[in-house]
């Protein structure tokens, strides 16, 4: 009797699937909205995109249109080959660009154009790649994946905006402040991703759950 | 018999494992933010030292004004590479406590080395600052919240430390502020030899 119970028990657990929650989109927002929240909500990306906007506005509206516009087109083809890339984890990639990108503004060292363009594409592609929305499909995910595109790119535009404007000389100097909080959270996340693992105990956890792949936001 | 209901309990746990929630959710990222942003201002031998950062920045003038509190943050998160890295360091509390006597009697002995020295005794404490906040990374429940809250809180320190460290510009207010030093040096002291 207790063999069979137990196997009743072990058979309804099989029978008990739960929902891969991993890239849910933002309950009871529209597919567009959410995905224009996605990159404001998820800290690398957020991290990232605030990292490149304050380089581009630090250097002025000289450089800032083949910056935008280069990032533009990589975040879409990144958004676009996300559905047949499976969902890589850009998170590191990531946050290494973000704590670059907040080191450069920090010191405010001039860099050639094509530096920050090359940083522009490389970010904008890991944003777009790793933005998948799961659960999502047909002309929802592409919808999403709109909104993911124009939330970035007003993102990047609008931290950009921000340091454009920043004349005043304690405005510079606030945004260099920004940016050297931005490459320090990166660089700490970035310790913990490369060392946590080799800790016992908790470390190999939180990289699991915060670190490696917090590319989506699930707010179930 | 035995094995087979083991191997089937084995399993029915497999596969009732939960959705691997690779990506934080709301809850984390809040508390994860709240956590670190609330680490360094519930321990106030770091607030102290935070705000004295600020005021001696403030004291100098320009650039140390803004280049201590930029290389603060940095050279901080040096020290939670460490922390995170579990390498220890011996003294993180001296260190930590040392950084208030020092830095206030900066302040309050109106102390003006050369910003790169200045620059050098910040950092140098940021490290111990650092290690203190890396040890709770990987506890956090979202880590890049987690030290976005604490660099931005420790960021938030520093600024008040340079808005109260402005009222040099009037006599009184000098006085306030090295006053101020003074007692964060003695604030410091007291967390030396335990008293706080």
């Amino acid at each position: 009797m207790n063999g069979a119970l137990l196997r009743l028990l072990g058979w309804a657990w099989v029978l008990v699937p739960m929902g891969a929650e991993a890239h849910s989109p933002i309950p009871g927002i529209a597919p567009f909205y959410s995905g224009a929240l996605h990159s404001f909500v998820v800290p690398a990306h957020l991290l990232s995109m605030l990292g490149l906007g304050l380089w581009v506005g630090q250097r002025g509206l000289d450089f800032a249109d083949r910056a935008v516009l280069v990032f533009a087109v990589a975040l879409a083809a990144g958004l676009a080959l996300s559905a047949t890339a499976g969902e890589p984890d850009t998170d590191l990639l990531l946050l290494a660009g973000g704590a670059a990108v907040g080191l450069i503004v920090a010191l405010a060292r001039p860099m050639p154009i094509v530096v920050m363009v090359a940083v522009a594409a490389a970010l904008g592609l890991a944003l777009g790649l790793g933005s998948t929305p799961d659960g999502l499909v047909g002309s929802k995910r592409w919808v999403t994946l709109a909104g993911t595109w124009l939330g970035g790119l007003l993102g990047v535009m609008w931290f950009a905006a921000m340091a454009e404007f920043a004349t005043r000389p304690w405005l510079k100097i606030a945004v260099r402040v920004v940016a050297s909080w931005v490459a320090a959270s990166a660089l700490l996340v970035l310790a913990l991703s490369w060392v946590g693992p080799r800790r016992e105990g908790t470390a190999p956890v939180a990289v699991r759950a915060g670190v490696a792949a917090s590319a989506t936001i699930q707010c179930a | 018999m035995k094995n087979l209901i083991r191997l089937l309990l084995a399993g029915a746990l497999l596969a009732s494992a939960l959705p691997a929630f690779a990506h934080a959710t709301a809850g984390d990222l809040a508390g994860g933010f709240v956590a670190g942003f609330l680490h360094p201002i519930l321990g106030w031998d770091h607030v102290v030292a935070m705000v004295a950062v600020g005021l001696w920045g403030a004291f100098l003038g320009p650039p140390a004004i803004w280049v201590l509190p930029v290389v603060f943050p940095l050279v901080m998160a040096f020290g939670g590479a460490l922390g995170v890295a579990g390498v220890p360091l011996p003294g993180v509390e001296v260190g930590i406590a040392g950084s208030a006597i020092v830095l206030g009697a900066m302040v309050a002995g109106a102390v003006r080395p050369p910003l790169p020295v200045a620059a050098v005794i910040v950092g140098a404490f940021a490290i111990f600052h650092g290690h203190a906040h890396g040890t709770e990374l990987p506890e956090a429940a979202n880590p890049i919240a987690f030290s976005l809250g604490f660099v931005i809180s420790t960021g938030l320190l520093h600024v008040s430390g340079i808005a109260f460290g402005l009222l040099v510009r009037w006599p009184a207010g000098r006085i306030a502020v090295r006053v101020a030093g003074g007692l964060i040096a003695a604030v410091g002291f007291g967390f030396l030899v335990g008293v706080l």
